[in-house]
């Protein structure tokens, strides 16, 4: 049996994303597309902390905005020894403790329409929605330090060592902490009837 | 009562952070625990009730907003820049940058109160409109326009009319302690996106812009009106508001 005889050798394609070391040296360059990328890249967990640390839209909007326009700003004062990843995630839950601190109203409603509704049944929606609301609520009933701790790891999917680098605190007192918050939400949880 | 120590191997667990050892005290653990297999069958519960949760999307034009919002000037230029002249800029830009940035909402006139200067992003000015009281023509090779005050329906209409190469900061101060600022409308083309702190009302400029603020109350005052690109002052005005707005 012959090889079939290629008319031309295939060119080998490499899809390589750049790492956030390349995209932020490129900024300090002043690349501002490397800054684009950057935010394309982080916009949807800076936006998700900030809304699961406030529950609120429009705060979470423009938490989402200073954090970025704060990493612009001060990207020569950024470690590359440390990681771009800890060091956004601090600016976000920092400015997010920050907008809980300067808040003035009170969330009466809980801001559900933010949620993704992607389910292709309407009660899978429901329950989801009804899920996403119960647990936000409860949430936003525990301590800030315990919300931070729930969301870099249940939501953000962060390990104890990320969340350790992105709080600045030992590993230790991460599983400790955590460990806190669980409990806490368990009886929070508990007293509503949940679990 | 559930000891501590399986307390931390149950959190452990639910986190996947267990090795077989672990896991293997564990389950030793909760043969002889009742109440340690409720606490774990609890824990795991809530950490799959929030594992559930949905990542909420991103609002659309957030991306556009951020980049909208000053993150265009040269970072080059900015890591140049000597020590004290960037917190010098900082302090400057931190009017535009660091306060709450948000889209100023419609809200109805008979809300501001008279005895105030209040501004009010509107729509652009239909028509043909009086002459300005006081106009300001802007020349230079980055930037240039026209900023006008104008009697407009009883009130002042304070436009800015302006082209320029790169992003340009305007940033109008006044003495909140005599003054009051209260803004709302809308640009030409969707909200109006302005960065407000007390004592100062700050918006980005790129390219052609046209943006009206809307002066009434019946106390006048005096607004310095600040324009930097790439972290220098292209022109500082001062605009004397008299009383009795919209009666030159």
């Amino acid at each position: 049996m012959s090889t079939p005889v290629q008319p031309f050798v295939p060119a080998t394609v490499y899809m390589t994303e750049d790492s956030d070391a390349a995209m932020v040296a490129q900024c300090r360059a002043g690349d501002r597309r490397a800054f684009e990328r950057l935010l394309a890249r982080y916009e949807r967990q800076i936006f998700n902390v900030a809304y699961r640390m406030l529950h609120h839209r429009e705060d979470a909007i423009d938490v989402t905005q200073t954090v970025f326009l704060k990493v612009y700003e001060h990207l020569d004062r950024y470690d590359p020894a440390q990681r771009f990843f800890s060091w956004i995630y601090r600016i976000a839950v920092n400015e997010s403790v920050d907008a809980l601190n300067g808040r003035q109203r009170t969330i009466s409603a809980l801001d559900e329409e933010a949620v993704a509704a992607d389910h292709e049944r309407p009660d899978e929606a429901a329950e989801q929605r009804q899920l996403d609301a119960g647990m936000q609520s409860a949430l936003m009933a525990i301590k800030v330090e315990y919300r931070t701790l729930i969301v870099l790891k249940h939501l953000q999917e962060c390990s104890y060592e990320e969340i350790a680098s992105i709080l600045e605190c030992p590993v230790k007192t991460v599983k400790s902490r955590l460990f806190t918050a669980r409990q806490a939400l368990r009886d929070l949880l508990a007293s509503r009837g949940w679990a | 009562m559930v000891d501590q120590r399986t307390i931390e191997l149950i959190h452990a667990e639910i986190d996947g952070e267990l090795d077989a050892q672990g896991l293997a005290e564990l389950e030793q653990r909760l043969q002889v625990s009742a109440r340690a297999r409720e606490l774990q069958l609890e824990l795991r519960k809530i950490s799959q009730a929030l594992d559930r949760m949905s990542a909420v999307p991103v609002p659309a034009g957030l991306r556009q907003r951020v980049l909208d919002s000053g993150t265009a000037h040269p970072l080059k230029l900015r890591a140049r820049r000597p020590r004290g002249r960037r917190l010098a800029l900082a302090l400057a830009a931190g009017i535009v940058f660091a306060a709450v940035t948000f889209v100023l909402l419609e809200t109805p006139s008979s809300a501001l109160r008279t005895g105030q200067l209040a501004a009010t992003m509107v729509p652009p000015a239909q028509g043909v409109p009086a002459p300005a009281l006081i106009e300001r023509r802007l020349s230079g090779p980055t930037l240039d326009g026209v900023v006008a005050l104008h009697p407009s329906g009883g009130n002042w209409q304070l436009s800015f009319d302006l082209r320029s190469a790169e992003p340009v900061i305007v940033t109008l101060a006044y003495d909140a302690t005599l003054v009051r600022l209260n803004a709302r409308g809308q640009a030409e083309s969707g909200a109006g996106i302005f960065t407000v702190a007390p004592g100062s009302i700050g918006f980005v400029s790129i390219g052609s812009q046209h943006r009206v603020f809307e002066i009434e109350g019946d106390r006048g005052g005096a607004l310095q009106v600040r324009l930097e690109a790439s972290g220098q002052v292209l022109q500082d005005l001062q605009l004397d508001i008299p009383d009795g707005v919209g009666e030159p």
